[in-house]
């Protein structure tokens, strides 16, 4: 990884138009919290690393391999109906 | 009420860009779940990914208030769809307990109904979960 010093107000311009600039930074060590502005082309998605995590381990949780069993399917159906 | 026509044939999905975590897989069928009125489909992986497959659900069929905001650039990505033209589904995590079955709401799949383009997008909103419970025990 490319680890570049950088301070408040500095930025970094990655490939055309992508632009990560230091906000703030407040506390030190640890628990520095480090504010970034991100200006990016609009059809670039920005996240937060760790929500894109989440939706990759969500899709791998929820992917059925193998056969699929059409009874599941089926009592997951009779769920969806109200029993009242 | 979800989309009441009967099943109809598996339908060609391109996801140009795969699921996140599967981005390599492009072309899915989306097969309708006889007497589920669309409320429940399977997706189901072709072109060699045959034994990948996810449920998944019409959301507002159990999530009236659900009012996720997808982004121009992100319908831009599956043809600019009019709104009449936009099916949204999310994924499901069925467990073997179904009760416990939760819905994906973070990152719901929009898709283009004419041209069959779709997209997982994953809503800045962080109301929505990807494990939301699909009944309430």
């Amino acid at each position: 990884m490319l680890v570049l010093t950088r301070r408040v107000d500095e930025a970094i311009i990655i490939g055309d138009g992508i632009e990560i600039r230091v906000v703030q930074v407040r506390g030190s060590g640890e628990n520095a919290v480090i504010r970034l502005g991100i200006n990016a082309p609009r059809n670039v998605t920005v996240l937060r690393k760790e929500v894109y995590d989440e939706v990759v381990a969500a899709n791998q949780a929820a992917a059925d391999h193998g056969a699929l069993s059409t009874d599941l399917l089926q009592a997951l159906l009779q769920q969806t109906k109200p029993s009242k | 009420m979800a989309e009441t026509q009967a099943p109809a044939q598996p339908r060609e999905l391109q996801f140009p860009a795969g699921l996140f975590g599967f981005p390599d897989v492009h072309r899915f069928q989306l097969v309708d779940l006889p007497g589920a009125e669309g409320i429940l489909r399977q997706l189901v992986a072709t072109d060699g990914h045959e034994e990948l497959a996810f449920t998944v659900a019409y959301p507002f069929a159990f999530f009236p208030e659900y009012a996720p905001e997808i982004p121009d650039e992100e319908l831009a990505e599956i043809g600019s769809p009019a709104t009449d033209s936009i099916l949204l589904m999310v994924i499901l995590q069925v467990p073997a307990k179904l009760q416990e079955t939760t819905a994906n709401l973070k990152a719901p799949i929009v898709m283009n109904t004419r041209t069959h383009q779709a997209r997982q997008v994953i809503l800045s909103d962080d109301r929505y979960p990807t494990q939301a419970r699909l009944f309430r025990s």
